[in-house]
């Protein structure tokens, strides 16, 4: 998954807790400032369900949240260290380059 | 608007996340960016339609896709018998050509015959439930798609009588009656996909309607398949044996050459029969569970 993959950002912002899709978009907008259209928001989350990674809540009015299950939660963790390694190794190459340059 | 595009949907997505969508689009200012996601969603669930839906309505979803590729198809097989409505003597002369132009002309039939035997038990039952309901809004989804072709009849009628009045100068009144034709085309096709689609999620289908039907979308998908085959044969034909029918004009404004339109046609006709048959044997699976 890339940084910017719906599906990661969507898991993301459902680490912090349970939400519905209009308070996702806009968690996604401020940590990432990626604005997910209603078509891709709905996409990944229907792939995520079906991949048992989030689960629905029961609908408050007509908005469904949605919440990070067991395994997307180790999925999710599994995605970000994978990140977090590549992050570290090219900033470190980086700055090892700068210091020769 | 934008809520009206969320009928774009497949019928189980709708069932599954419409509310949803619909309240994060009560909640969300309308752009044009947003609008283009929501189609590209809708191309994309067509395109992978949810697991967890009920098989009724994945047989359901076959038939409209199937429909649906069919219309866009023979908007393709229209322009490849515009290109080569004046052939009859190349393909004497190049019997590839011509063996495969029967073939396509074949599989089109076929392919419209499979198509009416489909939709056979649907309008029945249908006209059998308008009948003894007399709801009024499933009389009017009825009458949409005849509608819809008389429409476009009269218009093509309406241009080759100014045609004909004018000795085959179109002019400015010509070019305007063309475009009536081409939005009366746009239309109707849409309409043609549309009506059936809503028809089939207000009446309810016995199992043996989908018996019956989604088979018979499958023999549509595959006479698709052989038109857009022998197409394919065709324009290997007409590169190899008959370049100089290649390489002259064709198209409004002779913009494009015939080798050019009929590698259009053929690209557009081979993703259509793979999205029909996949959707086919998804179709198939479904019958199974029904």
């Amino acid at each position: 998954m890339r940084s910017t993959d719906p599906s990661l950002l969507i898991m993301t912002s459902l680490a912090e807790g349970a939400k519905h899709g209009y308070a996702i978009t806009r968690d996604v907008h401020e940590i990432a400032g990626v604005t997910l259209g209603p078509g891709t928001l709905y996409g990944a989350i229907a792939r995520l369900e079906e991949r048992g990674l989030i689960e629905p809540l029961e609908a408050d009015d007509r908005r469904r949240p949605y919440r990070l299950t067991g395994s997307g939660a180790a999925v999710l963790r599994e995605q970000l260290i994978a990140q977090e390694r590549v992050a570290s190794v090219g900033l470190r190459r980086l700055s090892a380059a700068e210091v020769r340059a | 608007m934008r809520k009206r595009l969320l009928s774009l949907y497949p019928e189980a997505w709708r069932d599954r996340y419409g509310e949803e969508m619909s309240a994060l689009l009560d909640q969300t200012p309308p752009s044009i960016t947003a609008t283009l996601d929501l189609l590209r969603g809708a191309v994309a669930a067509h395109l992978r339609p949810l697991a967890s839906s009920a098989p009724a309505a994945r047989a359901r979803g076959t038939i409209a896709h199937v429909l649906g590729c069919f219309i866009v198809f023979c908007v393709l097989g229209s322009g490849f018998a515009k290109t080569t409505e004046n052939y009859d003597y190349t393909e004497h002369i190049h019997p590839l050509l011509g063996i495969s132009h029967s073939v396509i002309l074949i599989a089109a039939i076929a392919a419209a015959a499979a198509l009416a035997l489909a939709a056979a038990p649907l309008v029945l039952a249908s006209l059998a439930q308008a009948g003894r309901t007399r709801e009024p809004a499933l009389m009017k989804l009825i009458a949409v798609p005849p509608a819809a072709i008389a429409v476009f009849a009269g218009s093509v009628g309406l241009l080759g009588l100014w045609l004909n009045a004018h000795h085959h100068r179109a002019g400015v009144g010509g070019w305007l009656l063309l475009g009536f034709c081409l939005l009366c085309a746009g239309t109707g096709g849409f309409a043609c996909w549309a009506a059936p689609r809503a028809i089939m999620r207000r009446i309810d289908l016995p199992r043996r309607a989908f018996a019956f039907s989604v088979p018979a979308v499958a023999l549509v998908a595959l006479c698709m398949a052989t038109v857009a085959v022998a197409t394919g044969i065709f324009l290997v034909g007409i590169v190899a044996d008959a370049p100089h029918v290649g390489a002259s004009g064709n198209g409004p404004g002779q913009l494009i050459n015939v080798t050019t339109s009929i590698a259009i046609q053929f690209i557009g006709m081979l993703g259509l029969s793979a999205l029909a048959a996949v959707s086919a044997a998804r179709g198939l699976r479904s019958l199974r569970a029904l």
